[in-house]
């Protein structure tokens, strides 16, 4: 897979510390086509608390409250129902169970039932439950996020490095792994000297540095054919909940940056809180004319038209910029689009000839990492163009 | 929420590319100003005009690609754009003012060259196919000066005044450091290959295409040497010549060259045949006739063969 140096902005690194917001008065918890809603109207519900099961699996409620009923709300994925809980900020728990000690010793079959009972999404990523196979070759521990002034994993290791480094060597064992890789950042110097200082404490747990290119691609880094499994650290923490609490995790980490945004940092905000307020809080003090807001990343994120956005489990940023408006001109044929992509395809071909059977074939492989977009130097939108395409093959 | 937009952008803009082109010429226009213009006013073989107009015969290309391209925007499509930040005419204006012989007259080159500017941006601005302009342009106003000035030979269009008075030094050492017969700015062998690895630098550049080409012909000259050509003979036919310059940025051309990997060394393969041909008549003007023959018929292959996906331009 090709990959490339992308330029980055030091003024849009955030600060080390994550910043928690969790005051929020009401939770909004999407139901998606496939949940089952498991509480009423005007029912008391806990924290941790089941009140949706998708496939036997539960999801439970971020807080503690009253359910007010159901209202359409705006996530990452579109305008869905969602449960609204509302907050009494008493964080009241049926069992408070603390934190399981033996969990260093559970088998297979304990992680195979916990998992089977606790819906764990892939965090920042996708809604769909986290999945284990055992006998794995090399687990990869992932610290490195993709997109680029995005810092949830980089931030997480950083405050939660030992915690975290036990539950990465304890399931190392649960999935009987031959090898356990902590891949980092080459450039994150103070994650790497911190990492140093503790990895000798676990000598199953290896480092590998790797360089920053766009898109990140780890399987390539690994020996081939090998039975591969990786995880990024922000899961890997929703995991660290299940296992040590038995409970799942109902707080999410969302980056805040980009040139407009008043401050740079991670947040910590509970799932289901409505960010309209928060996004206030980090536009900028003096009225600037043209202002985006951006979702998940600058490189494969959306525009934010309407601020009620709800935190979903896959959503990870909000870039708050300048609106750029790119003019597109005539295509100078350089092939800069077919070098860079990291998929070997050919997105002019695909552009000049969109019924051609390879370009169905093409975009079928494309990961929609955006990567042709970002270095075309006549601006063309390839983004727009195979979503175009695509929509009129559904249709 | 809006998917279909690019919020993020890299450094690679048209602007940008064409700003790396200027600069990497820049010690090329300056040597040929030293060779051509300095060396020659110096041993009093030329007066001042003669000591300016190899600096002059390039900006004067640069500046007819960027005056053409903006009044035909203002007339034909009723825009006034910033033409350094969305065409490349200018550059490809500026090599063939770098191509042309010293001995060029400089009217005729400002008349023939203004011409043809208008001519392929009216045909080709917004085809997705173009010939190669910078071979056919070079190539026609050599012939024109040829015809006008009645020289019979080219070689003798390319020597400056003082290299055509005197019996210079023609060790393949100098001529390897640019002081050869052959195009005002495109000489030096030396600033060329530095430009080459500049240029590798920038995404948009077709650095695949001179490697292909240089492998291609070092095979052809192996079969040469082997059937008994003499080596240091075939050394100084390319040294001597703009071969390393015309396969390092006339090949490249954005606009007629391919810019996937199996079209360009289709391409090239293309070239080297032609070349092989067309040089056993005249090997000076065979690698831009070879590349203006190939820009021709590969939109034509593709259109024959319907092998878009192989040989995309």
């Amino acid at each position: 897979m090709k990959t490339f140096k992308i330029k980055r902005n030091p003024d849009l690194k955030v600060a080390s510390s994550i910043v928690p917001i969790l005051d929020s008065d009401f939770c909004y918890i999407p139901i998606y086509p496939n949940y089952e809603v498991q509480v009423k109207e005007n029912q008391t519900v806990f924290k941790s608390q089941c009140i949706m099961l998708e496939n036997n699996q539960e999801i439970t409620s971020p807080i503690s409250g009253i359910v007010r009923g159901v209202k359409e709300v705006n996530t990452i994925d579109g305008v869905y129902p969602a449960l609204v809980i509302e907050n009494d900020f008493k964080e009241k728990e049926i069992n408070n169970k603390g934190i399981n000690k033996n969990f260093s010793t559970y088998k297979f079959k304990d992680l195979e039932s916990l998992f089977k009972k606790y819906y764990v999404p892939v965090l920042d990523e996708l809604l769909e439950p986290v999945t284990f196979n055992k006998d794995i070759d090399i687990l990869i521990i992932n610290t490195i996020d993709d997109e680029p002034y995005v810092a949830n994993n980089n931030i997480l290791i950083m405050n939660k490095l030992e915690d975290l480094l036990e539950t990465i060597d304890v399931l190392s064992i649960i999935l009987n792994v031959k090898e356990t890789y902590i891949t980092v950042n080459a450039v994150e110097t103070d994650l790497i000297d911190s990492l140093m200082k503790i990895i000798g404490t676990y000598p199953n747990i290896k480092l590998k540095l790797i360089d920053n290119f766009y898109p990140l691609n780890l399987t390539e880094k690994f020996k081939k054919n090998s039975n591969l499994k990786i995880i990024n650290i922000v899961t890997l923490n929703a995991i660290d909940y299940v296992l040590k609490k038995e409970k799942n995790i109902s707080e999410k980490l969302i980056t805040i940056t980009g040139e407009y945004a008043s401050k740079k940092e991670v947040l910590l905000v509970k799932l289901g809180t409505d960010l309209s307020n928060i996004i206030k809080e980090y536009l900028p003090k003096e009225k600037k004319e043209k202002i985006q807001v951006i979702v998940n990343g600058l490189m494969t994120g959306k525009e934010l038209i309407n601020l009620n956005l709800i935190v979903t489990p896959n959503l990870k940023s909000i870039h708050i910029i300048e609106e750029i408006e790119l003019i597109q001109k005539s295509c100078i044929n350089c092939g800069a689009c077919v070098r860079v992509c990291p998929v070997k395809n050919n997105p002019k071909f695909v552009k000049d000839y969109p019924q051609d059977k390879m370009s169905i074939n093409h975009r079928e492989k494309c990961i929609t990492c955006n990567s042709c977009s970002y270095v075309c130097p006549a601006n063309i939108n390839f983004k727009e163009i195979m979503e175009k395409e695509r929509n009129n093959e559904n249709k | 929420m809006k998917t279909n937009k690019v919020f993020f952008h890299s450094n690679n803009t048209i602007e940008s590319i064409n700003k790396r082109y200027i600069l990497v010429f820049l010690p090329l226009i300056l040597f040929g100003f030293y060779k051509n213009g300095y060396i020659v006013y110096s041993k009093g073989y030329t007066n001042i005009f003669g000591l300016f107009k190899p600096l002059l015969i390039p900006i004067i290309g640069f500046v007819i690609g960027y005056l053409v391209t903006f009044i035909l925007n203002k007339i034909k499509f009723k825009k006034s754009e910033n033409i350094l930040n969305n065409y490349i005419v200018p550059i490809q204006t500026m090599i063939i003012g770098m191509l042309m012989p010293i001995r060029i007259n400089i009217f005729i080159f400002i008349i023939v060259l203004l011409i043809l500017t208008i001519i392929y941006l009216l045909i080709f601005q917004n085809k997705k196919y173009s010939i190669n302009f910078i071979a056919f342009s070079t190539l026609i106003i050599i012939l024109i000066s040829m015809l006008v000035l009645n020289v019979k030979e080219i070689n003798l269009l390319y020597l400056n005044a003082y290299e055509s008075a005197v019996k210079l030094d023609h060790s393949i050492y100098r001529l390897f450091f640019g002081f050869n017969n052959s195009g005002i700015s495109v000489t030096n062998v030396i600033l060329v290959l530095i430009a080459y690895g500049c240029m590798n630098f920038c995404l948009s550049y077709k650095k695949e295409i001179p490697i292909y080409l240089l492998f291609g012909f070092l095979i052809v000259f192996g079969i040469n040497l082997i059937l008994g050509a003499n080596f240091s003979e075939i050394l100084r036919k390319i040294v001597n010549s703009s071969f390393i310059f015309i396969i390092t940025f006339v090949a490249t051309d954005q606009k007629s060259s391919p810019y996937n990997n199996l079209g360009m060394i289709f391409y090239s393969v293309l070239i080297i045949i032609f070349m092989t041909i067309v040089g056993q008549i005249n090997f000076e003007l065979s690698l831009l006739i070879a590349i203006l023959l190939v820009s021709i018929i590969t939109p034509l292959l593709v259109k024959i063969f319907k092998k878009t996906k192989f040989i995309t331009k």
